[in-house]
């Protein structure tokens, strides 16, 4: 099969439970809207706690509900490990590709003795096994884990939505771009499609998903920098960016550091320079039952920072950062990604 | 099928489907392994095998079915599945 980088080919094993996996998955989807069908109507309560037993007892009876709960339960604790096994079933043929795409204009500055923070160390997010440090993760996230998993149950392209997202930037052209939290380079692709007269520089704490998505990169022949470091301490000049961006990684990150993130990109930005941020929606765009919805997810799925993030407003928290021009909005039918962006003021 | 000692009940029945349908795999794998290695070919192409579309959707609609069917006992799964 194709994958987003490289062909490779799965065995037996491993590309039937990675497909049982996502099936599984999908009916657990559908039971969960089964059940906010069956809770339409329902007056709910402002204060959570309250809500969280309203809702308790509303779905004690539901059948959609026990049985949404247990496959989603098991869903979430298994794909990472069915991936994990149908990497390692393949893994003596992919080495060399690895090394062939570890050649090329782009190299990855590691950080060998780096302290990583303490929201981020030994964190599973999403309830992936290892985290983002285990070996080859970033091969087994993004050429398994999510066109074969996630992207068969939320449909809509994940490169699309990541270029689609830069038309609210206008016909502003860019020449040093800085991304934050660039993971296995899916959103730097579609920055580096976007722009493609700029440099491109992305920081990203977790070396295995660096790795992959210096292969992005050589496979295209591209050149970016990339840099194994935490976005609120990117170690980077200041003033030496048009534009700092981020794709969904500030709801992987708490509030007070979301803070710190938004003080770096205003440091790196020069004057007149953008900050391009899309995530998760706020609690405040959402009904009581989808916030219910949302808590109760992130509380199962591997989201430690998911309530603190859509907590926030972050068109108040850049400009209390010094940013200008502040907006902070949602895209499309579903109001997804919800982006931020903001001007560094003239000197 | 609404208290835990019913949703329980209905687990139990769900995990023997799985077993009856695992079993069944089995028995046709151990077989068709058999035959193979009968006809001189050895069995360890299957392992190797790359689906092709048309396979691929006869995969697809058979994982399908099995879910449905392991997943009956839930009153609600018929629209989910």
């Amino acid at each position: 099969m194709r994958g987003y980088v490289m062909e490779f080919q799965l065995k037996q094993r491993g590309r039937a439970s990675i497909d049982f996996a996502a099936d599984l998955a999908a009916i657990a989807g559908k039971l969960g809207m089964a059940v906010n069908a069956e809770l339409d109507g329902l007056e709910l309560d402002e204060d959570l706690k309250i809500r969280g037993q309203q809702i308790a007892e509303a779905t004690s009876d539901s059948d959609a509900h026990w049985f949404a709960q247990r496959i989603g339960e098991w869903s979430g604790t298994t794909h990472g490990i069915v991936t994990g096994d149908a990497f390692e079933e393949i893994k003596e043929d992919l080495l060399p590709s690895f090394d062939a795409l570890s050649k090329g204009p782009t190299q990855i500055e590691a950080n060998p003795g780096i302290r990583y923070p303490d929201y981020w160390e030994g964190v599973d997010f999403h309830r992936t096994t290892g985290g983002w440090v285990r070996e080859h993760q970033g091969f087994i996230h993004g050429e398994l884990i999510h066109p074969l998993y996630v992207g068969k149950n939320f449909p809509g392209g994940i490169f699309k939505q990541r270029y689609d997202v830069l038309a609210e930037l206008g016909d502003h052209d860019f020449e040093r771009i800085l991304e934050m939290g660039t993971s296995s380079g899916h959103f730097t692709l579609q920055l580096a499609k976007r722009y493609p007269g700029a440099e491109i520089t992305g920081v990203e704490l977790g070396l295995p998903m660096l790795e992959q998505a210096q292969r992005f990169a050589n496979e295209r022949n591209l050149h970016w920098r990339l840099i194994q470091a935490p976005a609120e301490q990117t170690g980077l000049p200041d003033a030496s960016f048009d534009l700092v961006a981020s794709y969904i990684l500030l709801h992987e990150l708490p509030e007070s550091v979301t803070h710190k993130v938004f003080a770096e990109a205003f440091r790196v930005l020069e004057p007149g320079g953008m900050m391009f941020m899309s995530d998760i929606r706020p609690f405040r765009d959402l009904s009581r039952l989808q916030e219910w919805r949302a808590i109760d997810n992130a509380s199962r799925g591997g989201e430690p920072y998911w309530c603190e993030a859509a907590s926030l407003d972050l068109a108040e928290v850049a400009a209390q950062a010094g940013f200008a021009d502040a907006k902070s909005y949602g895209l499309g039918q579903f109001n997804y990604p919800w982006v931020t962006i903001a001007r560094k003021p003239e000197a | 099928m609404s208290s835990s000692d019913s949703q329980t009940d209905a687990l139990l029945q769900i995990v023997l489907n799985v077993v009856q349908e695992l079993w069944v795999v089995k028995d046709r794998q151990i077989i068709l392994e058999q035959v193979l290695q009968d006809a001189g070919i050895d069995a360890g192409a299957v392992n190797d095998y790359q689906p092709t579309a048309q396979v691929t959707e006869r995969l697809q609609h058979e994982r399908r079915r099995l879910l449905e069917k392991c997943l009956a006992p839930a009153d609600d799964i018929d629209g989910a599945a």
